[in-house]
C-alpha cells in the first residue's frame, strides 16, 4: 500500500514539474526615458514535438504596438524558453516568447 | 484463424496510418526569436511586411540509418565518416549552402525601399522531414512610409 503511494507521488511529481530550457535571448538598444514599461508574452502546448506552426511568435510585435499607441517602443528584451512536462520523455511541452520593452510617447 | 487475419489488416493499416503521419506533416522546431524596435508614431504610416528564406538541411545520421535499413552499410560509414567534418555549435541540420541567409537585408530593402523599416521579429525555425529538413529563417515587419497630411 506504501509503495503505491510511494509510486503515484513519483509519477505526480515527474508529471506536474517541468524543466524549463533558455533557447534565445536577445535585447535591442535602451532608451534614456524607462518610465513606461510594456510586456507581452506568448505561449502554445505542443504534444509530444508534434508543432506544425510558428504563427505564435508573429503576434508579439503587434501587441507591444497597441500597448504603446503613437509612441516608440525600444529596449526590447525578447526571451524564448520551452518548457517539458513528464521530463523523461518531454510529453508536453510549453514553447513560450515573452518581449519586455520601454514605452516612449 | 480468422482473428489473425483480421489483426494483421489493422496492424498493416495502422503501419500505413503511423507511415502517412511520419511523413506528410512537417513538425516545426523554432531555435530563436527576437523583436527589434517598434516605431509607432502617427507620422508614419506601416505597412506590414514578410520575408522567408531557407533552404535544405540533411541529417546525416538518419540517412545512415535508412542507408543501413536498406542493407548498406558502407553508407551509414560514408555517413559517419562526413559528420566528421561538421562539428561546432548548431541550431538544425547542416547545409552545405552556408550563404543562404546573406541577402535578407537586401529583400528587406526591395520590400521597403524608403528605408525605414520598424517592428522587426525574426524567427530561426526548421520544417522536419525524414533525413531532411528545411532551414527557414522568418522575418516579419512594417515599413514605414511618411503620411502626407
Amino acid at each position: 500500500m506504501k509503495s503505491n503511494v510511494l509510486l503515484i507521488m513519483a509519477f505526480l511529481v515527474a508529471g506536474i514539474s517541468g524543466c524549463t530550457t533558455l533557447e534565445s535571448l536577445s535585447l535591442t538598444n535602451i532608451p534614456q526615458e524607462r518610465s513606461k514599461v510594456v510586456t507581452a508574452e506568448r505561449e502554445k502546448g505542443i504534444i509530444f514535438y508534434f508543432n506544425f506552426d510558428t504563427d505564435y511568435a508573429d503576434e508579439l510585435s503587434a501587441d507591444l504596438r497597441s500597448q504603446c499607441e503613437g509612441g516608440v517602443v525600444s529596449g526590447i528584451l525578447t526571451k524564448f524558453e520551452n518548457t517539458c512536462y513528464v521530463p523523461l520523455f518531454c510529453f508536453y511541452i510549453v514553447s513560450r516568447v515573452t518581449a519586455t520593452g520601454y514605452c516612449n510617447q | 484463424m480468422r482473428e489473425t487475419f483480421c489483426f494483421s489488416i489493422i496492424m498493416s493499416r495502422l503501419t500505413v496510418f503511423l507511415l502517412v503521419i511520419m511523413i506528410l506533416p512537417s513538425c516545426v522546431y523554432v531555435y530563436q526569436v527576437q523583436v527589434g524596435d517598434i516605431d509607432d508614431r502617427k507620422s508614419f504610416e506601416p505597412t506590414p511586411f514578410m520575408i522567408r528564406v531557407s533552404e535544405t538541411g540533411v541529417n546525416l545520421e538518419e540517412v545512415g540509418d535508412i542507408a543501413q535499413a536498406l542493407g548498406s552499410d558502407s553508407g551509414k560509414e560514408g555517413a559517419e565518416f562526413l559528420k566528421m567534418f561538421q562539428m561546432g555549435p548548431t541550431t538544425g541540420n547542416p547545409v552545405y549552402n552556408e550563404r543562404y541567409a546573406e541577402d535578407l537585408l537586401l529583400l528587406i530593402k526591395q520590400k521597403c525601399p524608403d528605408g525605414r523599416v520598424s517592428g522587426l521579429t525574426s524567427i530561426r525555425e526548421q520544417r522536419k522531414y525524414p533525413a531532411i529538413s528545411g532551414e527557414i529563417i522568418k522575418i516579419n515587419g512594417n515599413c514605414l512610409r511618411k503620411r502626407n497630411s
